[in-house]
């Protein structure tokens, strides 16, 4: 059965005017690009100033000092439109760089660099005979793209055994890139098939 | 053929736009109006997330935790809600928290769908001494790492409760003490190992989107990430496991369609470009 609710209404008629977009760009899908954006800004702005309030106003309000010191440094940052007394707001900057540099530096070198490069040994080394073919797969297919982005040896040397390597690396990339759009078409299709659950069954009950 | 003619082929390559959309949405539309319940396998990181979630002793605290945006609630619910239906059958601790504005209401969306609500036990389990929604918190990175560190940081819970009144955090320890963390969108994988899984070594489980999964597979395969499921495919495998049947399993049978025919359409195109080129050589020989 079709549904009675005003906002199921409102968000097929918003999903409708999207896709008006698949034929060309038109109003309808701007005014509901337009009213995304500001219910997108607002539902943020809301539950950010909740945060805020949460976790800075009610500590202060309860006598949390070093809660309060914090604050007061941070407002340092509404410096930033004044072009005299920007410089004061380079502080916060700085200690909110230097803070979030430093958080995520032991967790990416650990990461994105030693267990990667541990994976990758590994699985050509150690694992099952099926699983060991896949690893050289990885450790050749990392060695190629290496030596791609490696521009202090010219390609020509070693008799040209470089750019062969390169050339190699270059097409890894272009599998890996493969894999990566066939995913995103994945991804889309899925999002789209989202909305015509919703038109379907939401809206006109059909399903 | 004369030279310079345009053939059936060539002709393939120049069809509107507007009419392969049309095709995409019939094709997506079948299997939605009639279920063809298409077989599929379960990926072995799929499994592995079953087995780790199987696996955890009882009473272990479980941390639910992502960064997602709204418009990619489809890909991630239907995961996250046979997730949960596994979670809560069992004697776990479960704990949301949330570092996107969209992600909580994602989470609440979930356990609407699954049936969990505050107000009455679900399964036996209690919110506030079973399972807790601790909410948005803002900083990203820094506010997960904090929270790590320290869960007792986050003073108030979603609905605005005191956390120190809640017997769930009065009990829960720092990020080495919980059983697994589950992050449960794609663009927050990175913090979440960063913060939890490397400095803690705390056994982790990501639900992806299908766009991210390729870029993360890496930490699987480097065993940082113990297991991770794939978009609304992860979701069907999910739900397999789980042994029901959900919108996961019309997902997949959509996905057959659609690629079945995206996959035509790119032969087709292929087909249509080297027949254009090799024609153009001919006219000028």
């Amino acid at each position: 059965m079709i549904s009675t609710d005003p906002l199921v209404w409102f968000g097929a008629i918003l999903t409708l005017c999207v896709l008006s977009f698949l034929n060309k760009e038109t109003s309808l899908y701007r005014f509901a690009e337009y009213t995304y954006i500001s219910v997108a800004v607002g539902h943020a702005f809301v539950l950010g100033m909740n945060s805020l309030i949460s976790q800075t106003v009610e500590p202060i309000m309860s006598g949390g000092v070093d809660v309060l010191i914090m604050f007061l440094f941070s407002l340092l940052i509404i410096a930033q439109p004044f072009k005299t007394v920007r410089w004061i707001a380079r502080w916060p900057n700085s200690l909110s760089i230097g803070v979030g540099t430093g958080i995520a530096m032991y967790g990416a070198m650990g990461s994105d660099i030693i267990s990667l490069v541990q994976g990758v040994i590994r699985d050509g080394f150690i694992s099952e005979p099926g699983a060991t073919l896949t690893g050289y797969f990885s450790i050749i297919g990392t060695t190629a793209v290496l030596v791609y982005f490696f521009f202090t040896i010219k390609r020509d040397a070693l008799g040209g055994a470089v750019g062969h390597v390169a050339t190699l690396g270059r097409y890894f990339m272009m599998v890996a890139f493969g894999a990566v759009f066939a995913n995103i078409i994945l991804s889309r299709s899925t999002l789209f098939f989202g909305r015509m659950i919703f038109l379907l069954s939401e809206w006109l009950g059909i399903v | 053929m004369k030279s310079g003619e345009i053939g059936v082929l060539e002709k393939l390559g120049d069809i509107p736009t507007k009419w392969i959309y049309l095709l995409v949405i019939i094709v997506m539309g079948i299997p939605i109006l009639f279920p063809l319940r298409t077989p599929f396998s379960v990926k072995p990181e799929t499994l592995a997330v079953y087995n780790i979630i199987e696996e955890l002793p009882p009473g272990s605290v479980v941390v639910i935790e992502g960064a997602n945006q709204y418009g990619f609630l489809v890909e991630i619910k239907e995961c996250l809600q046979a997730v949960l239906r596994h979670l809560f059958s069992k004697d776990l601790k479960i704990v949301f928290i949330s570092f996107s504005a969209d992600n909580r209401m994602f989470h609440e969306i979930a356990r609407a769908a699954v049936g969990i609500s505050k107000d009455e036990p679900f399964n036996g389990k209690a919110y506030g001494v079973d399972w807790v929604d601790l909410g948005y918190l803002t900083g990203g990175s820094s506010a997960l790492a904090r929270f790590a560190a320290n869960p007792q940081s986050v003073e108030y819970d979603s609905y605005g409760t005191p956390t120190k009144d809640l017997q769930i955090m009065q009990e829960m320890g720092k990020a080495d003490t919980w059983g697994v963390c589950i992050e449960d969108s794609g663009s927050g994988v990175s913090n979440a190992i960063r913060q939890v899984a490397i400095p803690y070594e705390t056994k982790m489980i990501s639900l992806n989107t299908a766009g991210w999964y390729p870029f993360h597979i890496v930490y699987v395969k480097s065993g940082i990430i113990g297991g991770m499921t794939m978009g609304i495919r992860g979701a069907a495998e999910y739900e397999k496991l789980m042994g029901y049947v959900g919108l996961g399993h019309s997902g997949a049978d959509m996905l057959n369609m659609t690629h079945g025919l995206i996959l035509i359409l790119v032969i087709l195109g292929n087909i249509s470009y080297f027949s254009q080129h090799f024609s153009k050589k001919e006219v000028e020989t």
